[in-house]
């Protein structure tokens, strides 16, 4: 059904990964049973690993273990708050898969977990870190090797389909018919479901043009150049975490703050701010909002604290488990 | 000591899993380019795997219990299956791929067996005889019951049906809901069977709703009630294609297809058709039915794709408002200058000649095929239909 749209190819392949056989035992990877602390806290700062990435949420495939040992027979636990799990000079914002991590360092692409099918094409790994493919929840993908649409600059996918923003900032949405409220326009003969076709209604926004994209689960929201955060989407049969959400793209409003970036898993969302804090909302089954609490519909701050020579500069989120980036300032400069 | 041998079942079946889920996962490994796949292959490795985990650490569980291992391995299961559940609302069901409704189910039979082996395990102090305390069991029940119904495996459980809210399947506010028989019983047929729970809340807010147990597999998900019905011979006929429509002939079916009707007075099935004949038998209670040619289907407006879901099967007007039997819904009562039209409406649609009838229990109604067909219940009502071609 969704055959119109899977652009590019979906190599089925299941051989080998690099230098990592994909044996039984490999799966039973590192953990314990008490707190995670996969990188021990540096004595000093060292100026050539001068960006950080912390994790919360799922980890069933050790997928927040990039380093350490890997030889216990036990089932690796999630995260329920944010911890540091790779240091590098160059970390690139990751991409999660529900049961990988790709992210692009200053090493080349690093992954952690357990990589998929359609994954281990080099190719899609680069394509999909650079937001040009995207695959779907039904198992469609966009973007595979040719482009979208013309001028393309970010693709997102949602359960049943996938929004994409062009560089002069307009956005395309395309998908299943039956979710017609995430394709954020009216379906008809000359605006089909499945053609990737223009949303009007996020072409004027008072706060500029949209320069980001998010999308999971059934929730679309596109952030403009003046910091406003917008969504749109939903699914008639299941409660949405956050209120307010149509058809039409309703402002996201947490406090009075401006958002400088955003992303969103299968039920639930995280937002940073321009004064540089961290919210979260939604499911947190997995420890992915990085606090304690059960299911929040209300924005929560999450307490993490990036030192006082670090800024955190972006967020990210595979569908059970987030991401931050943290910007280290050198102190010898 | 039935306890002991539900879990060397349990124990089986958990062994069964683990063993297919590691011979996939080993084929796939040595078989760099496998064809597209209907196994469990296709959920993907990585969940295979985690389900082959769950079944191995159940299985270390049985000899050494462990709190905090189980909890994990619970929430693994929860995880798996609320993944397998999502998979469920990106397709329509009959493009759902096979393996993850066996996903939901496997992960469903290991829950069980964790449930019931956390159960024993604290029930074990010195007892002769394990007794399984109700709420426990009730939750034993409902995760068999939640992998037959919304993922069709097959085996043992004890009811739980969906049911439809709501007057008729096309108005607003109708809704499906999973709930038990008993309830289907106390909330919606008939409410004097609650009044022996002195217990029990006074204020029904089901009560104002009608509810039917419409188009059930009943008898797939409780084989032993299909036991009591005898398939009319009529169903092994070769009857003749659609009337008008050669489109909508069906590929020939093995066995007849049947579904039960439960419900209060009351329960509207709306002016449709369908791509089977259809041999409509009343058990219990009286419905009123009127049928309409397939040469009049022009006049039948029906109505077109609808959210993404063809609906062209169901005819938009109401027979019951059209009738003055029923008030039109809240929603679709008309301005003044739609009320001329909907008298004009009104007016034609008198004059499309129709066949109706009332049957009571033990009457069989032949529909053919592409018949237009309006089914309203006058009592309560137990009915058994039985599609064919």
């Amino acid at each position: 059904m969704c055959g119109r749209f899977v652009l590019g190819y979906c190599q089925k392949q299941l051989g080998k990964v690099g230098n990592e056989p994909r044996s039984l035992a490999s799966l039973l990877v590192p953990s314990s049973y008490t707190q995670h602390h996969p990188i021990s806290p540096l004595k000093s700062i060292d100026s050539k690993n001068n960006m950080e990435l912390y994790a919360s949420g799922n980890n069933a495939w050790s997928q927040l273990v990039f380093e350490g040992a890997k030889s216990t027979s036990k089932e690796p636990t999630d995260f329920t708050s944010f911890q540091l799990i790779l240091r590098d000079p160059v970390i690139e914002r990751p991409h999660a898969s529900l049961a990988c991590t790709l992210v692009n360092t200053s090493n080349g692409i690093r992954t952690a977990g357990f990589l998929d099918d359609w994954m281990q094409s080099q190719n899609l790994q680069g394509r999909v870190l650079e937001s040009l493919a995207a695959i779907a929840g039904n198992g469609a993908i966009a973007g595979g090797h040719t482009p979208v649409i013309y001028d393309g600059e970010a693709i997102v996918a949602y359960e049943t389909g996938f929004a994409a923003l062009s560089t002069t900032g307009q956005v395309w949405t395309w998908g299943d018919e039956r979710y017609e409220a995430c394709l954020c326009r009216d379906v008809s003969d000359i605006s089909l479901a499945e053609e990737p076709c223009i949303v009007a209604e996020l072409k004027d926004l008072p706060t500029g043009k949209v320069k980001k994209l998010a999308a999971a689960g059934y929730l679309l929201m596109a952030l403009t150049e003046g910091n406003d955060l917008y969504a749109w989407g939903g699914h008639p049969g299941l409660p949405g975490f956050l209120d307010d959400i149509s058809a039409s793209p309703s402002p996201v409003v947490i406090a009075d703050h401006d958002v400088a970036d955003c992303a969103l898993g299968q039920a639930h969302a995280i937002v940073l701010t321009t004064s540089g804090e961290v919210y979260t909302a939604g499911a947190n089954g997995n420890g992915q909002l990085g606090i304690t609490t059960e299911t929040d519909s209300t924005w929560s701050r999450v307490p993490f604290l990036p030192g006082p020579d670090g800024t955190i500069i972006s967020v990210a989120c595979g569908p059970r488990n987030s991401f931050m980036i943290v910007q280290k300032t050198s102190r010898h400069t | 000591m039935a306890c002991r041998q539900l879990l060397h079942l349990c124990r089986d079946a958990t062994r069964d899993i683990r063993e297919e889920c590691d011979g996939l996962l080993a084929a796939a490994e040595t078989e760099p380019f496998p064809q597209p796949h209907q196994s469990l292959l296709g959920c993907g490795p990585a969940l295979v795997s985690l389900l082959s985990r769950q079944a191995s650490v159940l299985a270390t569980l049985e000899e050494l219990p462990d709190f905090l291992a189980g909890d994990l391995s619970m929430k693994r299961l929860e995880d798996l299956l609320s993944i397998s559940y999502s998979k469920f609302y990106c397709f329509l069901f009959k493009d759902l791929p096979v393996y993850w409704r066996q996903l939901y189910t496997d992960a469903s039979i290991l829950k069980f067996h964790l449930l019931l082996l956390r159960a024993t395990n604290t029930a074990h102090s010195g007892q002769q005889t394990l007794l399984l305390d109700e709420t426990v069991l009730a939750e034993l029940v409902k995760t068999l019951d939640l992998a037959l119904i919304l993922a069709g495996a097959a085996g043992e459980q004890r009811g739980r049906v969906w049911v439809e809210i709501g007057r008729s399947y096309v108005d607003e506010g109708w809704g499906q809901k999973l709930i038990t028989f008993g309830s289907l019983l106390r909330d919606y047929i008939d409410p004097s069977l609650s009044s022996g729970h002195i217990a029990q809340n006074d204020k029904s807010p089901a009560s104002e709703q009608v509810a039917y147990l419409a188009q059930h597999p009943l008898f797939t998900q409780l084989p032993a009630l299909r036991n009591d019905i005898l398939v009319p011979d009529l169903c092994y006929t070769s009857p003749p294609p659609h009337p008008t429509d050669s489109s909508k002939d069906q590929p020939e079916v093995d066995e007849p297809m049947l579904n039960a009707w439960f419900g209060p007075p009351v329960t509207i099935t709306p002016l449709h058709n369908d791509p089977y004949h259809n041999l409509l038998v009343q058990v219990v209670g009286c419905k009123y039915v009127r049928l309409y040619s397939p040469l009049h289907t022009e006049q039948m407006q029906a109505r077109g794709k609808e959210d993404g879901v063809e609906m062209g099967n169901t005819s938009s007007l109401d027979v019951g408002v059209l009738e003055g039997w029923d008030q039109p819904a809240r929603d679709q009562q008309y301005s003044p200058e739609e009320q001329g039209s909907e008298e004009a409406l009104r007016k034609a649609f008198k004059d499309v000649p129709y066949v109706d009838c009332i049957l009571n229990a033990g009457d069989t109604l032949y529909i053919p095929i592409g018949w237009w067909h309006y089914v309203r219940g006058l009592s309560v009502s137990f009915s058994v239909s039985f599609w064919w071609n």
